[in-house]
């Protein structure tokens, strides 16, 4: 199959412009306004980069890109969307192949909209875009536009963010949240976003994670863990990251050592023994991780004015970017009723949302050691206050876990101070406001308030 | 007689309401037993163990038991071992008084009582006489027993009448389930048992994240006679009364497919909804029902804003296999009382087969055969299995 037929199969709408491709999936999520805006004038002609790791929708976001131009009577042909991940490639593909494509029908009047996704798969794709950015703005009107997707941080950051400056913008994306899940799964539902009314929502969305394929799945808790596996393992590993000559079966051993021990701290000795690799190579190979967002590091908090050596020692933790992946890879029947997975997935949900507070207000997120045993799990840093989370799966708040926290944050003069717990009690105990964990999920903006 | 001081107890003499026994009767609680029984079918009364009769039936000598404690739970489970039908706690309690015991019987709910001992014994009280009851009065005692569950039973029906009448006022699904005769649950004691089966899904032998009526994201608390799971605004609830009724209701859209439609049911949800409230009474039937093979379980159904919906036949893992789905024409739906009615013992040992009677009802008003539920449910064993 050459790559034309590739590309009309990918593009069913250049012979039909009535077909919608995402009519199963009409809910939007956040990122789509601000994909859209790149395809009109605002941003000069920059290109929109959204990166995420597999599975969290990039490319039905794309595809719901062409839906609205579709629907916004937008020339068919103008619009083009090509997959680098398409199993029918032979070879690498250059992004320029794809734009000198000229389906039939394309129109002067508006300006041609280039969606590339996976593009880490085309070949030297970043000269190419940088080129293709500077071309467009030099052009005549109306112009040419790009959005494209990457799952694989490392391939795309290769000597790109330089050439980026100033040509494209990197976009994050990750896994949904829960009041997302809950908003996609219950469309019809206007509260919610502010309720959970159907309780297996949450309990389904603890499980699987936010990978939105899995969102109404019939299919079984095994079945679907078993998806992600192949999916995160087969693909988003030994796929992803064959290109980058890196040892993928021990880099797929690191993944499920980190997936495993989300929220431990980073340990490179004992890494190392369990790999036979030397530290180079892990260093390596857990930079390629952190490429492809699989695992998130969450640094430690150190005092201002600490030594660079100090910050040199102080090792990050590793969490699993969407806690999906911990209960995918857990070695139990029933991954929610062991203790440890539970603990967990409830660190990796929280640190999740987290980030998505901390990265709409320009705040800083780490954990905190104070001594050997007085720890504080996330330090959420804004410019105008600091907010302390202790995590705990326990459905009760322990006076004990209660008094340390509280003793902890004090001793770091955190101001807000905030005990996410599993259980169903909220309020204020002493200075620590109690959190629940679904309430916390479904607004923690509430919970951090005005950072 | 609970608060009676043992002292003020000589001198007085056996009657239709009082027994007195001394120590050595702890080496044949059947002696204690039988007492008992006569009780059960007269009008109640109390024994007391450790008191010794004179003349006439006179309390002579009080008789200070070694260890009481441990003779009052050697007696309460002989009681319970040889005593037919199974007496609540409310009938029969076995009390420490010092160092005597008094049990306290009152008139039993299920007549007649036996007491087994070679034989079926059934005997009442007449005066400060135990009596064997004659094969007259035992046939009628069974008439009258007939009678009364008969009778239970038609009450039953007339509340999950009522209650399904009120639940269709509201856009819902909703289904109850009423043991006849009534269990005996006493709330505050059992709250925490309680608790685990509304918030734990795998203790009721239900899905983690099924359909089912469990969460752990609403709180229980008791209004009353009832065990209420979820606020009364809430999406979802579960009541528990003390006479062991089950009342769950859902908003329908709990229903109905995600994401595609909101008119269309979702089949798995319309199958595991009601078989985890079977599993629910199917607990509170073992924990706290009698074993009497003349127990019963009533239950109504009834789903209401469901007009203009739709239904695929068979599973939606297979949705290809089947031709046309049917819309539902009417608003609501009901199943009434008089068409589900139970075995409890069926119902305690095989829940899912007894909720399939209710779905293939429910599966017919909604114009469809039996072989239109989906594969989940195994119907020839009665199972339901998804995921």
């Amino acid at each position: 199959m050459d790559i034309i037929e590739i590309a009309r199969d990918q593009n069913r709408w250049w012979a039909d412009p009535h077909r919608r491709e995402t009519r199963r999936f009409p809910q939007r999520r956040g990122a789509f306004d601000r994909l859209l805006s790149y395809l009109g004038e605002i941003h000069g002609g920059r290109a929109g980069v959204l990166l995420g790791p597999r599975q969290v929708g990039k490319t039905t976001l794309l595809l719901q890109l062409v839906d609205e131009l579709l629907d916004r009577d937008w020339p068919a042909a103008n619009i083009t969307f090509f997959d680098f991940s398409d199993e029918r490639l032979v070879g690498q593909v250059s992004p320029r192949q794809i734009v000198e494509l000229a389906p039939p029908g394309v129109a002067g009047s508006h300006p041609r909209v280039y969606l590339l996704d996976e593009i880490q798969n085309a070949l030297d794709w970043q000269p190419w875009l940088k080129s293709a950015v500077d071309q467009a703005r030099r052009g005549a009107q109306p112009g040419v536009r790009f959005v494209v997707t990457g799952s694989a941080a490392t391939a795309l950051r290769k000597g790109g963010a330089e050439s980026g400056q100033g040509r494209w913008d990197e976009i994050p994306i990750e896994g949904l949240t829960l009041a997302e899940f809950l908003r996609i799964a219950s469309p019809g539902d206007p509260e919610s976003v502010s309720r959970i009314r159907d309780p297996r929502l949450y309990t389904r969305y603890l499980e699987v994670g936010g990978f939105p394929e899995h969102l109404s799945s019939l299919a079984s808790l095994a079945e679907v863990r078993h998806r992600i596996r192949a999916d995160i393992a087969d693909r988003a590993i030994v796929r992803d990251l064959l290109s980058t000559g890196l040892d993928v079966e021990r880099l797929r051993r690191l993944f499920v050592y980190l997936i495993g021990g989300s929220g431990n701290l980073w340990n490179q000795v004992k890494r190392a023994e369990d790999l036979e690799a030397n530290r180079k190579s892990l260093a390596e190979w857990l930079s390629a991780l952190e490429g492809t967002r699989l695992i998130i590091p969450l640094p430690r908090d150190l005092p201002v004015g600490s030594k660079a050596s100090a910050q040199l020692r102080a090792q990050p933790k590793i969490f699993a970017s969407d806690h999906g992946l911990i209960t995918a890879f857990a070695p139990a029947a029933e991954p929610l009723d062991a203790p440890d997975v539970r603990g967990r997935v409830f660190e990796a949900s929280v640190f999740r949302h987290l980030r998505e507070v901390a990265r709409s207000s320009g705040a800083t997120w780490s954990y905190s050691r104070i001594d050997d045993d007085l720890e504080i799990d996330f330090v959420v840093r804004g410019p105008s206050r600091s907010v302390g989370i202790e995590v705990t799966s326990s459905s009760d708040a322990k006076p004990r876990k209660l008094a340390r926290a509280g003793e902890a944050m004090k001793r770091l003069g955190i101001e807000r101070k905030i005990l996410v717990h599993g259980g169903l009690d909220s309020g204020l105990a002493g200075d620590i406001a109690l959190a629940p964990l679904h309430e916390f999920l479904l607004s923690p903006e509430r919970y951090l308030e005005a950072l | 007689m609970s608060d009676c001081n043992p002292q003020e107890l000589l001198g007085k003499r056996e009657d239709g309401h009082l027994e007195f026994k001394d120590a050595e009767v702890i080496r044949r609680p059947v002696k204690i037993a039988r007492e008992v029984v006569g009780f059960l079918n007269a009008d109640g009364g109390d024994v007391w163990i450790g008191v010794k009769e004179g003349e006439q039936g006179r309390a002579v000598e009080l008789q200070p038991l070694d260890r009481p404690d441990v003779a009052r739970r050697s007696i309460l489970d002989h009681l319970v071992g040889v005593i037919e039908p199974s007496f609540t706690q409310d009938e029969v309690a076995v009390t420490c008084v010092g160092s005597l015991i008094q049990v306290t019987v009152k008139k039993g709910a299920h007549p007649p009582y036996a007491v087994r001992d070679g034989g079926r014994h059934f005997l009442t009280r007449i005066d400060d006489r135990l009596n064997e009851m004659t094969r007259e009065q035992i046939r009628e005692a069974f008439r009258a027993a007939e009678g009364n569950r008969t009778q239970n039973l038609a009450e039953a029906r007339e509340r999950l009448r009522k209650a399904q009448k009120e639940a269709l006022t509201t856009e819902s699904l909703w289904l109850a389930l009423s043991p006849s005769p009534k269990l005996d649950i006493r709330l505050s004691d059992s709250l925490q048992l309680l608790q685990t089966w509304m918030t734990d899904p795998v203790a009721t032998g239900n899905r983690r994240s099924g359909w089912t009526f469990v969460t752990n994201l609403r709180r229980s608390f008791i209004r009353g006679d009832l065990l209420q799971h979820g606020e009364d605004k809430d999406w979802m609830r579960t009541t528990i009364s003390e006479r062991g009724e089950v009342a769950f209701v859902v908003d329908p859209s709990a229903v109905s497919i995600l994401t595609i439609a909101k008119k269309q049911f979702r089949p798995e949800a319309l199958l595991e909804y009601p078989v985890s409230v079977f599993r629910l009474m199917s607990k509170l039937l073992a924990r706290f029902g009698k074993d009497s093979a003349a127990s019963k379980v009533v239950a109504a159904f009834s789903m209401n804003g469901i007009k203009g919906w739709t239904l695929f036949p068979g599973s939606s893992q297979e949705p290809t296999r089947w031709p046309e789905p049917k819309t539902y024409e009417a608003s609501e739906l009901q199943i009434d009382p008089e068409r589900l009615e139970f075995d409890a013992k069926l119902l305690m040992e095989h829940p899912d087969r007894c909720a399939l009677r209710l779905i293939r009802l429910v599966y017919g008003e909604l114009g469809f055969e039996i072989d239109a539920i989906p594969r989940e449910f195994d119907q020839q064993r009665g199972v339901l299995s998804i995921g």
